[in-house]
């Protein structure tokens, strides 16, 4: 199924590049899986209109509050 | 076939040499691997050594681990093999910390009196500093309506992740929350401490999403500043900040319960009070706020000399001589002259 939207998207982009940006043919497409059958909401981000598929993570702990070893003892 | 007979690092493995061992870390892939002095010394004028050279400096027993290292070197893709020729086609990585915000992270905690309204913090200490990560502490119980308006003015505004420490107060029951969790997609983690049980009640997605519960309980912020190797954090950013500055305090603002803005929430020092004071412009350029950014890993006492420097998070709030601002952490039970952890934290509150 997966392969099937690649390769379904890869066809949509080859067709419409003139449509898309000049970068478009280079895209990685990836399928992400959800739970449900639902889209998913866009991640928003106030200005500019922009939207996102999913969020992007810190690169480093905020604070050492809690003892993450006793997490993974269990 | 050419003669590969060079090893070389790949550009992103880095090795921190420390008092008594080194070790290399891969910043792409967040691991790894102790290796003797003697070893880390083969690399210490370039990134490549010639194996022809190996045999002319150990003795047999001292070539055989070499080998052996060699071989879990390249095992664990730290190193790979090249010929004399092949050597200048691999720079090294660009070292340079750079980051596109004056603020990056920020702590803000609340407590049932805290007079302040997210969306006032996120207009004035947040936006025109493009901080757009932050962790969000509560050590007593709140009531939901207020994680829910912090929730909905996160999600329609810049911000790009939110972390949750709070108490738990569901009683077993986490249904709910994991679907609050789950609808609101910017929040990286939330941590529920003091409940009954240590457990993973959901699993991460894509690096966000993970909901857990500790027995921990977490009263204040006193608990923070923890030095354990689960807090070691092997990232290109990480790794490079730390070589020139604070690995903890460099571009971080926090908030503390009675709104006091401070480096840290742990420190006593108070720069001013959200309800009088508008813009952070003035107290980042403040000496005595933006002293500790540039206390790197390399200043401070015994940490110097500490193989984990580079991928430690340090700690200024809680030191061995706390009149030092130079001084150890205090919660780290490591000795980097005879490698060992002397105790860890969980044992040290004990
Ligand atoms: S000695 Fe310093 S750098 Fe090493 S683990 Fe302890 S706090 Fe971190």
């Amino acid at each position: 199924m997966e392969k099937k939207i690649k390769i379904y998207i890869q066809h949509y982009i080859n067709d419409n590049l003139k449509d898309l940006p000049f970068i478009a043919r280079f895209w990685d497409i990836e399928v992400i899986p959800t739970k449900s059958s639902n889209p998913i909401n866009p991640i928003t981000y106030g200005h500019f209109k922009t939207e996102g598929a999913y969020a992007i993570p810190f690169y480093k702990p905020i604070s050492k509050i809690v003892i993450l070893s006793i997490l993974n003892e269990e | 076939m050419k003669n590969r007979n060079y090893i070389h690092l790949f550009a992103n493995c880095l090795i921190t040499k420390g008092i008594s061992r080194s070790v290399i870390c891969d910043l792409q892939r967040s691991k790894y691997v102790l290796i003797p002095n003697s070893f880390a010394d083969l690399f210490s004028k370039q990134r490549y050594y010639n194996l022809k050279e190996a045999p002319r400096i150990f003795d047999q027993e001292n070539l055989s681990i070499f080998h052996e290292y060699v071989a879990v070197l390249k095992d664990h893709n730290f190193i790979f093999s090249c010929s004399k020729k092949e050597l200048k086609r691999f720079p090294q990585l660009q070292l340079k910390f750079e980051y596109p915000a004056k603020i990056t992270n920020a702590i803000i905690d609340f407590d049932k009196n805290s007079n302040t309204t997210i969306k006032d913090i996120i207009q004035y200490f947040l936006i025109p500093y493009n901080c757009r990560h932050i962790q969000i502490r509560c050590f007593e119980d709140m009531d939901s309506i207020f994680f829910d308006t912090l929730i909905t003015e996160i999600n329609h505004c810049f911000i790009k992740s939110v972390e949750f420490i709070i108490k738990d107060s569901f009683e077993q029951d986490y249904t709910q929350i994991m679907k609050w969790v789950e609808n609101n997609r910017k929040i990286k983690s939330l941590v529920l401490h003091s409940s009954q049980e240590n457990k993973v009640i959901q699993k991460e997605n894509y690096g966000f999403g993970i909901v857990v519960t500790t027995r921990q309980k977490i009263t204040s912020e006193s608990h923070c500043g923890i030095i354990h190797p689960d807090y070691f954090n092997i990232t290109i950013e990480s790794y490079t900040e730390s070589l020139c500055y604070n690995s903890c305090l460099n571009r971080k603002i926090s908030i503390d319960k009675s709104g006091n803005i401070k480096n840290c929430p742990s420190m006593k020092q108070s720069f001013g009070n959200i309800k009088s004071i508008k813009t952070l412009d003035s107290i980042i350029e403040n000496p005595d706020f933006n002293k500790y950014w540039t206390i790197s890993k390399d200043k401070i006492e015994t940490c110097m000399y500490c193989e984990f420097r580079y991928i430690c998070i340090d700690c200024r709030a809680y030191l061995e001589t706390p009149e030092n601002i130079y001084s150890k952490p205090q919660k780290c039970g490591y000795d980097p002259f005879t490698n060992k952890w002397k105790w860890d934290y969980e044992s040290f509150t004990k």
